[in-house]
């Protein structure tokens, strides 16, 4: 038997479960001794992989639990008929003081076609969207237009523009269908949450909740069924070419815009901010959507409001 | 040209002897203000052995200044002779992990500790077991509760 004066103490292998992060390596360890038993749930720190998102269920069958269990140490020989382990509710209960939690979600159904479209965005929440900056539009390559795509003339910019605005839906649509997810049972059953961050497999889009905006969210009531979106005004500029120095790149009809919630009166809840500083700092430099971020604010700007509706 | 660098004198658990600059000295906040005192007889560092030590100064000489550096290509430098110095057995990089914190030198705290979460991720219950010099202590009963039940599905 090896000597014990050789382990490390408590403290600092909680150190380490603590910088593990991934929610399903930490499962595994609370099978490896009573002491990583008793330590692993007080983990403040993690990122959980969703395989795939189920709706919610009704409390899963005893054969769902074990299919499930047996499922996160041999991922593939068992799937269940329904998977409760996917839902993040579930894996999360065995934690006690979750702080900073990120959730990797399945990628959202994909906007087209042959992979030339691009969708970014990047949404805050407290007890609904608090704003949001998303860019959209089309790869191409320096001299050569985006696949299937006719050039779009000045003169239908507008037009453009205003196809743009079913895009912009749609991400926003997926922002606060995630929001709205955490919102029932996530952010309430761990009551310690300083920071959420929800982002999906693709890259697509991330919503985030700091303190305040967990905060505001646990003293509503849990949403009810459906997913309200709130009343946004729009700042939507729209550039027809933008180039990124990333490898020759050459963003096709890419539209930066920069989303903000209104309050049912149609005042606009926030002060006016700065929206360059917000939309240039929405993007990591990967991928040359900072850069182009940067290009696009120097364009004209178009308004747009959309009235509150219930999905 | 500059006056000479103020020098710290440490000793090991083992009785070796070790001289630091004093402004790498001054990262440990364990020793820092026995260092800010001006102390110039060797100081005693009864939890930490020889090789241990030598490791953590060769680690700090090379940290200091060079972490906070915007330069790419130093950033670059550092974090491949990272990974080089931490190819260690798992008994020393553990002893670094608990020098770091009784030291508490939080950058080699953090590296050492990220580096061991990362090579637990993904791997066997057993693995991890072998890694922790831990014992399946579960009783049978106990065992089979988490096999079967999965009590954390459960809520508990």
């Amino acid at each position: 038997m090896e000597d014990h004066f050789d382990r490390l103490p408590d403290c600092l292998l909680l150190d380490i479960l603590d910088r593990l992060s991934d929610a399903k390596s930490l499962v595994r360890c609370l099978s490896v001794s009573s002491r990583f038993r008793s330590l692993v749930p007080l983990a403040t720190s993690l990122r959980l992989l969703v395989d795939r998102v189920v709706p919610p269920s009704p409390s899963p069958s005893l054969f769902d639990s074990f299919a499930a269990f047996l499922n996160l140490f041999f991922p593939l020989p068992f799937p269940p008929p329904s998977s409760p382990y996917s839902s993040p509710s579930s894996v999360l209960r065995g934690f006690r003081c979750v702080r900073h939690l990120d959730i990797q979600l399945p990628s959202p159904v994909t906007l087209n076609d042959n992979g030339s479209t691009f969708l970014r965005y990047r949404a805050t929440f407290g007890e609904t969207l608090e704003e949001c900056v998303m860019i959209v539009g089309f790869r191409g390559k320096e001299g050569k237009e985006g696949a299937g795509r006719e050039v779009v003339k000045a003169a239908d910019e507008e037009g453009e523009v205003k196809e743009r605005v079913f895009w912009v839906i749609r991400a926003l649509v997926d922002a606060c269908k995630r929001h709205n997810y955490a919102a029932r049972e996530l952010i309430r059953e761990h009551q310690g949450l300083a920071s959420l961050r929800m982002s999906d497999a693709a890259g697509e889009g991330v919503v985030e909740m700091g303190k305040r905006g967990l905060e505001e969210c646990r003293k509503c009531p849990a949403p009810r069924e459906g997913c309200r979106v709130p009343r946004v005004k729009m700042q939507m500029r729209y550039g027809r070419k933008t180039e990124v120095q990333r490898g020759g790149e050459v963003f096709e009809g890419a539209t930066l815009v920069v989303v903000r919630t209104m309050n049912d009166d149609g005042t606009r809840d926030w002060p006016d901010g700065d929206d360059a500083a917000r939309a240039t700092d929405a993007f990591g430099s990967d991928g040359g959507y900072k850069e182009a971020v940067g290009e696009l604010m120097k364009n004209r700007s178009y308004s747009l409001e959309i009235n509150s509706f219930l999905i | 040209m500059s006056s000479k660098k103020k020098v710290i004198t440490l000793r090991s658990s083992d009785g070796e002897i070790f001289e630091v600059e004093e402004a790498v000295a001054l990262e440990w906040l364990t020793i820092k203000p026995l260092v800010e005192s001006g102390c110039t007889d060797a100081i005693p560092l009864p939890q930490v052995t020889g090789n241990i030590l030598a490791k953590v100064i060769e680690y700090c000489k090379k940290h200091i200044g060079a972490s906070e550096s915007e330069d790419r290509k130093i950033l670059y430098e550092l974090e491949s002779w990272d990974a080089d110095f931490i190819k260690v057995d798992q008994g020393t990089l553990f002893d670094l992990i608990r020098a770091a914190d009784y030291l508490t030198i939080k950058t080699l705290f953090e590296f050492t500790c990220q580096t061991v979460a990362d090579t637990i991720k993904h791997k066997t219950i057993e693995e991890v077991r072998h890694i922790f010099r831990e014992s399946n202590d579960f009783t049978p009963e106990e065992e089979k509760e988490i096999r079967g039940k999965s009590w954390w599905l459960q809520g508990l």
